[in-house]
């Protein structure tokens, strides 16, 4: 079902003691209580909680748009809590996807140039490679008859589609999913998983999201449980 | 077109209202300070060619030494003589670029009508230079009251043993002379006036066009001379008006009995070898042992109007032009907020994928540039089309202390335009310290402070 056999040993993901403490006026919130995790190549993982456990704050720590109080995060065996902001910059460029809840397309961009986004920021990629990087994407989501369309002209599932398009053009090693479900349909979210699923098989692209739509759960074959920020299993 | 800058002018479809305001404002302001520019360029223009040419001050002027100070006071002792004008000339041979140059003759005295004296202020110049300054290119482009007389003709048209006298329209005014030479028929003899109570006192003072002139000769002694206006004119200038005369060097010298002038006047075919060519007069002037001042027009004592209108002027125009600037500048730097707090979840979008803060930073920018440009182009074409509207309306107006008035023509030049295009980077300074600002929290801080909204 999902692409763990082709796993390589070597995790992708590695954390180490994750504390992460979060100021609400007078209040300390504590979102991750010392997480240890390790997500090896090619998983299609899945955390799950109830909303405010701290699976949104695991996510961002892995993307390195969030910085712990202290631990460490190692992404393909760099310590990212060393880099600077341009590093972590370059960094989630290269080797890693996001997807968003709200899809967060740009609405006067059409589907391709959405799409294109990452790529246009790599100097290493040409043109024309840009370009099948991007039809690829756009392909494999099966949005090809709608390239010249606006966020606004397409369905809550094509946008999220273009989202995932999006998070796979610069062929990342990891694709962080925050939540890619929360706004659709049972049916589409169905969908939407089947097809994270199938390009984690065809592309051997790393998944780990986070749901709290226990309906999904049948679907991934690893799951990590997380409650109060601390992971429980 | 790159995609960055594609992107950066779709974007600018998003918010339409938003931008075609700020636009407008851009545009507007820029071209108000087109047309300010146009209107202080006219007007120094005006005044810089007034003061050149109309007053005769010339782009250099040479001086006895202490001769500015001390002339009036003294003026056989300061003046130059002769020999000073000879060795003036030929250095002048040697120099590039010399276009006009003559001696100059200035004194005071009263002028009389037969029955009141008033007093003048009187220039003595070779005629034929008077005449090539009042037909000189840049007077009938800038200055076309000093090129054209109010009545009858130049000086340089008559005899010298004439005693031919240009008066100034205010003095003509006063001395109830409102005819000149040529408006009498030839051998028209001059009327004494016996009584100057008479009721017909108008009438009698205005049947010839003889004039008395009388001074204090450089001896002490007292001197007059009879002169007949040949012409009236405006000098410009509200404080001359009435009481300048123009006269022949020679009639003037006669006057005050004498061969030398107060000053040595030089113009250049090109303002701009104005240093250059001081330089190689003094060099000149120093070889053949001359001891003399050189100055040049825009020395404020040389140009007193000049330099003090234009002081007044651009001051008010800094200050005008600081304030439209500021409302430009705090309207895109209004926009620029508003747009970076809309779209704070996208700016956190691009992060996470990899865009750093200079990037994004530039992304901003090109579109405030972006809007910055194409309202310039906007303002540069509606202020082309007011200016043109305007100018063709033929609009009199007169600038502080100018005697009548000038037609307003807006004519904004290289250096208008190039104030006026300040407004382009302070239009990026405004929007990069707001993208700045944006981004100084984390990706996740600015991810949320979108969705939060």
């Amino acid at each position: 079902m999902t692409n763990t056999d082709s796993a390589s040993s070597k995790p992708i993901v590695e954390l180490q003691n994750l504390i992460k403490t979060y100021t609400l006026g007078l209040t300390k919130v504590q979102a991750l209580r010392g997480v240890s995790l390790s997500i090896n190549r090619g998983e299609f993982t899945a955390v799950v909680g109830a909303s405010g456990s701290g699976k949104s704050t695991l996510l961002n720590m892995i993307g390195c748009i969030d910085e712990p109080d202290s631990g460490t995060i190692r992404i393909d065996d760099i310590d990212v809590t060393t880099l600077t902001d341009n590093e972590k910059s370059r960094l989630r460029n290269k080797k890693m996807g996001f997807i968003f809840q709200s899809f967060n397309l740009i609405p006067v961009l059409n589907l391709y140039e959405n799409v294109e986004l990452p790529l246009l920021i790599n100097p290493a990629i040409s043109p024309e490679e840009r370009k099948t990087r991007i039809d690829s994407a756009i392909e494999d989501v099966g949005l090809k008859q709608f390239v010249h369309h606006l966020p606004d002209q397409l369905s809550g599932g094509q946008r999220q589609r273009v989202a995932i398009a999006r998070a796979l053009a610069a062929n990342p090693d990891l694709v962080l999913a925050d939540e890619p479900t929360a706004n659709l349909d049972s049916a589409t979210s169905h969908k939407i998983i089947d097809l994270m699923i199938e390009l984690n098989s065809k592309r051997h692209v790393t998944f780990l999201f986070s749901t709290h739509d226990e309906k999904l759960m049948d679907r991934v074959s690893r799951i990590v449980h997380i409650q109060d920020g601390v992971i429980t299993k | 077109m790159t995609a960055e800058w594609r992107l950066a002018f779709r974007n600018l479809l998003r918010n339409k209202r938003r931008n075609v305001a700020t636009g407008t404002a851009i545009a507007l302001g820029f071209a108000a300070l087109l047309a300010i520019g146009g209107y202080i360029n006219r007007v120094e223009k005006y005044l810089r060619v007034y003061t050149i040419f109309g007053a005769r001050t010339g782009h250099i002027i040479v001086y006895k030494k202490d001769g500015f100070e001390n002339f009036y006071v003294k003026p056989k002792e300061y003046s130059l003589t002769p020999s000073d004008q000879q060795a003036i000339r030929e250095v002048l041979q040697e120099l590039p670029g010399i276009e006009l140059h003559g001696g100059i003759l200035q004194g005071q005295g009263l002028v009389g009508n037969g029955c009141r004296t008033f007093p003048f202020l009187a220039m003595g110049i070779d005629p034929l230079l008077d005449k090539q300054l009042r037909d000189h290119p840049m007077v009938s482009r800038w200055t076309q009251k000093f090129k054209d007389l109010q009545k009858g003709r130049g000086i340089s048209e008559y005899g010298a043993e004439m005693g031919a006298v240009s008066i100034a329209e205010g003095l003509a005014h006063i001395l109830h002379k409102n005819k000149v030479f040529d408006d009498f028929p030839a051998g028209h003899k001059p009327q004494l006036i016996a009584d100057c109570t008479a009721s017909d006192l108008f009438e009698l003072t205005n049947g010839d066009a003889n004039i008395q002139l009388a001074a204090g000769t450089w001896d002490g002694m007292m001197s007059a001379l009879d002169g007949e206006i040949v012409s009236t004119f405006n000098t410009g200038v509200t404080e001359t008006n009435s009481s300048a005369i123009v006269t022949s060097l020679q009639h003037l010298q006669k006057l005050y009995e004498t061969e030398n002038v107060s000053t040595y006047s030089i113009w250049l075919n090109d303002s701009a070898s104005l240093k250059n060519t001081v330089a190689k007069l003094t060099a000149g002037l120093k070889k053949k042992n001359l001891n003399m001042d050189i100055y040049t027009w825009l020395v404020e004592d040389m140009s007193p109007y000049y330099s003090g209108t234009m002081s007044f002027l651009r001051t008010m125009v800094g200050f005008v032009t600081f304030i439209l600037a500021t409302v430009v500048v705090l309207s895109i730097f209004n926009a620029a907020t508003m747009t970076v707090i809309e779209r704070a979840q996208e700016i956190g979008m691009m992060r996470s994928l990899g865009y750093t803060k200079h990037q994004i930073r530039q992304m901003f920018i090109r579109e405030i540039t972006a809007l910055s440009v194409l309202s310039l182009l906007a303002g540069a074409v509606v202020a082309a089309a007011g200016i043109e509207f305007i100018n063709r309306l033929e609009i009199s107006f007169s600038p502080p202390g100018v005697a009548g008035s000038i037609q307003l023509l807006l004519s904004p030049n290289i250096a208008t335009v190039s104030v006026a295009t300040v407004l382009i980077p302070l239009l990026a300074i405004g929007t990069t310290v707001v993208a700045i600002r944006s981004m100084v929290n984390k990706p996740i801080t600015i991810l949320l402070m979108g969705s939060n909204r």
